[in-house]
């Protein structure tokens, strides 16, 4: 069996700029391969073709020959899942539980451990870059230059006037779409959660709850990104989403100020209940587990905890979910067997010495 | 559609849209999503595995694809598509209907940009606001003095702008790729 190297996991480290509010940054590039149809229009043929195209231009390239190119086809579905949960596939690249994924969808993981390229997803290649905290600029550049590698050795469809080609023409131009994972607690709990999310439609950003599109808020956790992709250079994308997202937290700080002003007695009771709560639960859901973390984080931001860390809070997150609880597990779990593993997972990694050990850094 | 969150519990995995329900039963998750994209709106329909199968989509990836189009198709036969002159209705590579695209919101490969070109840039109008790349020029391998130009020509205002924002490091930098870029143009020559 394959091992999948450790790509993807940077993130929770919670070391990035702003990590008690942001938790992740990360940047795409959509690229499609000259010549080739794209996905809506191929055949299992195209597909296997482009991944070939793909693997052997990366096969002898000096700086992605240190990557690792992983056939999706050849793994099994626990460690699909793993890839999917740690935001390296899509669910689209995975494809349906019965069916698996389809021919030729590939990954490309490394050279360094915050990149990865997707292959023959809704574009022929999504490059990507994730990074804790905010840190747009550098994902921006570390993105670029994967881009630059991979264009230098296969043809990219461009066009002199609309740029990088897409199948979808809402990404057409740059390709690029920067998205950053906010938590807004104080936000959600005054309620002016509404007014931020609507104007930040107004300034050309779009927020979507932690699932995407349409779905619900799960752990006051938001990700917002570009909407457009066409006519301004990636760093006035990228430059322009930095400059929102500080404001967004500024308003999330202000935010947190007026809950401990005007109710600051129930604000850290609730803080010190989720604790208690993470601390001593024998079963967990993945909803209330996430309820419980958004609670700890704000009191990380209050300095109401200043022994957990960040990165503490990342792992309970990342680590109880469905893929990952299972592999740890040996065997596939019952929604209840989950739930009871989760608390376990809980309740080892959130006593006295390990949140004090830090794992690395007290917000 | 960008899949940014962390994932768990089945019913959040399994569609792209989790908490979607079906636009038709309104009883189950909605499993298949398409984009329609109309003159002025871009509208997503949500449909469940039962609703998608009597509409002739079928659950596997596959045959999403396949049975998408014919059923993509016949709406595009019941609504006039409006179809400037000058705009092609087929994509003369990839046979890509324009009723198609308009129904998927995805195109078939890069020429259809230029069989659609008029249609497109209206498209392109509404969403992005402009129909120019003014971001990075690509520098094809073995590239013509053409895309040699324009790359260095991008270089240079990528070289000034950091300069003027003081991004010194950057600017060095872009610096030594216009050099490097200028060695290769001259031993064309």
């Amino acid at each position: 069996m394959k091992t999948i190297p450790p790509v993807g996991l940077d993130w929770l480290a919670g070391t990035g700029e702003c990590s008690e509010v942001v938790l992740s940054t990360r940047v795409r590039l959509a690229r499609n391969l000259q010549g080739s149809l794209f996905g809506v229009r191929d055949t299992d043929r195209d597909r296997e073709s482009v991944r070939e195209k793909v693997q052997t231009a990366i096969g002898g390239h000096p700086s992605l020959v240190e990557s690792v190119f992983l056939d999706l086809n050849s793994i099994n579905r626990l460690q699909q899942r793993i890839l999917l949960e740690r935001r390296l596939a899509s669910s689209e690249l995975i494809g349906e539980e019965e069916t698996g994924p389809a021919k030729g969808s590939a990954l490309i993981l490394g050279p360094k451990d915050c990149s990865s390229v997707m292959v023959n997803e809704e574009d022929h290649l999504r490059i990507q870059t994730m990074l804790s905290g905010l840190q747009l600029k550098k994902a921006w550049n570390l993105a670029d230059e994967m881009d630059e590698e991979l264009g230098g050795v296969m043809p990219f469809a461009y066009h002199n006037e609309f740029g990088f080609l897409t199948s979808c023409p809402t990404n057409v131009g740059s390709g690029l779409r920067a998205s950053v994972l906010v938590h807004l607690p104080g936000l959600v709990l005054t309620n002016e959660i509404g007014k931020v999310l609507e104007s930040l439609g107004q300034l050309g950003l779009i927020a979507r709850g932690l699932y995407g599109e349409g779905s619900k808020i799960v752990g006051n956790c938001f990700q917002i990104s570009n909407q457009t992709t066409l006519g301004r250079i990636e760093e006035d994308l990228v430059d322009h989403l930095e400059d929102i997202i500080r404001r967004v937290i500024g308003y999330e700080e202000e935010a947190q100020q007026v809950l401990m002003r005007e109710d600051g007695n129930m604000t850290e009771d609730k803080v010190w209940r989720a604790y208690g709560t993470l601390e001593h639960s024998r079963s967990l859901s993945f909803l209330e587990l996430m309820d419980l973390l958004s609670r700890v984080r704000l009191g990380i931001g209050l300095k109401l905890l200043p022994q957990v860390s960040v990165y503490t809070l990342n792992k309970l997150m990342f680590f109880t979910q469905k893929a990952h609880l299972e592999e740890a597990a040996g065997r596939g779990l019952t929604s209840g067997e989950r739930d009871l593993h989760r608390a376990t997972y809980v309740r080892k990694n959130f006593d006295g010495t390990n949140i004090l050990d830090g794992g690395g850094q007290t917000a | 559609m960008e899949n940014y969150g962390l994932m768990e519990e089945e019913q959040l995995v399994s569609g792209k849209h989790p908490a979607t329900m079906c636009d038709v039963c309104k009883a189950n998750k909605a499993i298949v999503h398409v984009t329609q994209i109309t003159e002025d709106k871009i509208i997503t329909s949500h449909f469940c595995t039962a609703c998608a199968n009597s509409k002739g989509i079928s659950h596997a990836d596959k045959s999403i694809k396949s049975s998408l189009y014919h059923f993509l198709e016949e709406l595009g036969e019941e609504t006039d598509l409006v179809v400037e002159s000058g705009t092609k209705k087929n994509c003369s590579f990839c046979g890509m209907k324009l009723g198609e695209f308009r129904r998927t919101g995805r195109l078939g490969c890069s020429h259809c940009y230029t069989d659609f070109d008029t249609y497109l840039r209206k498209i392109l109008k509404k969403i992005h606001g402009s129909t120019q790349h003014t971001g990075k020029v690509y520098l094809p391998p073995n590239p013509n003095s053409y895309e040699l130009e324009q790359k260095m020509k991008f270089l240079k205002n990528g070289m000034n702008r950091a300069v003027t924002r003081e991004e010194f490091e950057k600017a060095a930098m872009l610096r030594d790729e216009i050099v490097k870029m200028e060695l290769i143009i001259n031993g064309d020559q």
